[in-house]
């Protein structure tokens, strides 16, 4: 054959020539373009197996493989391997398959080359497993705006601690130093003519531990305040509160000082709601949750005046909150 | 395709890639080795890779590092030791399968990888195409040349009648 060689013709040459089966020409054509193109030249070490013993078979075998045109040919002697292999492989039509058959019937000495292409089928070892598997996995990766987010969730807490622990201050002062207890320095809003009556704190609840103590904390605060003192002005006790089922970890911050005449515009129990609290940043959260197939909220409530809104920051089980009584303020005559 | 689904691959489709790499390499630390590369590999274009695709995408991975490995090691001790058994005395075995395994080694890389993958995997000629970069008429001749192969070293350890 004298054709020109290239890179989509060239692997029939290759074979050929390998099978010591190419013509002169065409060898020096195909040496040019195996210098030419290196690195599709294969180690002949790689065909050991042309030297058994039939391997005379395998040049005619080749041949009708290359020079195959196609299933319509009539099966004889000479293309009957490349029946049987595409038998093997499922490749013959309904037809040709039955025609094969008849040709068998005929020549049943081909019947042994069938059930050996049969046996030339691999089947995997199922026993062969990687024993390693758990090295090769991953573990959940966190997108980077969940961990800003995080951070921010982190940074929001600590603020919160801080404000908590300030407004924790003052009362602990007045008791330091003997003084009535309700009666509060610092409270720039109130001016001179607000007669300041008593003081309840904000707090922040943050685990089971911190919850406890709280509880006994506003046990106390309850007591020096004797809110009995209070209770016809017609709104609900601090112990009332406390009565009510409080919200899962939720920080409360109520009662400052206020000027007695404005008391009955604010007094009710509105004032004592919970505020709604609204997730602003809800695809992002979602698709947090997707990514580490957690459950992952984030929800913020409107800041009340001069105190700071409230927010609820959740993981999973790890939750974190801080939720402030909208109109916080509460003051007695 | 995400982390989960990444996870989800390796249960599937690491005893399988490593059957493959196995097969053509004998050698069970380079196999793993190339497990493991493999495996690094696509989780680096993870995003990049849809699940659907992922098996694909493995076998033409574990396929590519199986050449390099073996153009680095070329021809090593363990085909040497094959070439040696075969000049011993012919001893009767009736294990097929190790025979055919015999044979299997002996196939050049790309037949042996064509087979596999066919007769492993159930992969068509199509498919095998695109994890060997060749083209289809390529791969159905190296896959008939392959079962002529393994024919006729099965009937020259006369396993057959």
């Amino acid at each position: 054959m004298s054709r020109i060689i290239n890179i989509e013709n060239y692997e029939s040459f290759y074979l050929d020539f390998l099978e010591r089966n190419l013509n002169e020409n065409d060898t020096a054509l195909l040496l040019a373009f195996l210098q030419e193109n290196p690195s599709l030249k294969v180690d002949e070490s790689e065909f050991d197996y042309f030297s058994f013993e039939e391997s005379t078979q395998l040049d005619d075998f080749s041949k009708s493989v290359l020079k195959f045109q196609g299933f319509d040919q009539i099966i004889d002697a000479e293309n009957i391997e490349y029946f049987l292999v595409a038998s093997v492989e499922n490749q013959l039509s309904d037809k040709k398959a039955i025609e094969l058959q008849q040709f068998l019937i005929k020549n049943p000495s081909f019947l042994v080359d069938l059930q050996v292409y049969r046996k030339t089928q691999l089947i995997a070892d199922s026993s062969i497993v990687y024993s390693e598997k758990n090295k090769l996995k991953r573990g959940i990766v966190i997108p980077m705006y969940a961990r800003f987010l995080a951070a921010a969730a982190g940074i929001a807490l600590f603020f919160s601690i801080i404000n908590l622990n300030q407004a924790d201050q003052p009362k602990s002062l007045a008791h330091e130093g003997g003084k009535n207890p309700v009666e509060v320095k610092s409270k720039p809003e109130v001016k001179n003519e607000v007669q300041t009556e008593w003081i309840a704190t904000a707090t922040a609840v943050v685990n089971d531990a911190s919850s406890q103590k709280e509880e006994q904390r506003r046990e106390n605060v309850s007591q020096n305040f004797q809110f009995e003192n209070i209770e016809p002005l017609g709104f609900k006790s601090p112990q009332k509160i406390n009565n009510q089922p409080l919200l899962n970890d939720i920080a409360i911050a109520y009662i400052k000082p206020f000027a007695a005449e404005k008391i009955s515009d604010d007094l009710n129990e509105s004032t004592f709601a919970a505020v709604e609290m609204k997730n602003p940043i809800l695809p992002i959260t979602n698709r947090i949750g997707e990514a580490i197939n957690q459950q992952v909220e984030f929800k913020t409530s409107k800041a009340a005046k001069k105190k700071p809104g409230g927010f609820l920051f959740k993981i999973g089980k790890f939750e974190i909150s801080r939720k402030v009584y909208d109109n916080s303020a509460v003051a007695l005559k | 395709m995400n982390s989960k689904e990444y996870n989800i691959a390796v249960d599937t489709y690491s005893d399988n890639i490593y059957r493959f790499v196995l097969k053509h390499l004998r050698n069970e630390m380079s196999a793993k080795d190339i497990v493991q590369d493999t495996f690094l590999k696509v989780w680096l274009k993870h995003e990049e890779i849809q699940a659907e695709k992922v098996k694909s995408y493995l076998f033409t991975t574990a396929y590519h590092c199986i050449i390099d490995w073996i153009n680095k090691e070329k021809r090593n001790v363990d085909f040497e030791k094959v070439s040696e058994n075969l000049s011993e005395p012919r001893k009767l075995e009736f294990d097929v399968s190790s025979i055919l395994d015999e044979a299997l080694n002996r196939l050049p890389e790309i037949q042996k990888s064509v087979v596999l993958l066919r007769d492993y995997e159930g992969y068509n000629y199509a498919e095998i195409a695109e994890i060997t970069k060749l083209n289809e008429s390529q791969v159905k001749v190296y896959i008939f040349r392959a079962r002529q192969a393994l024919k006729i070293y099965l009937k020259s350890r006369e396993l057959v009648a």
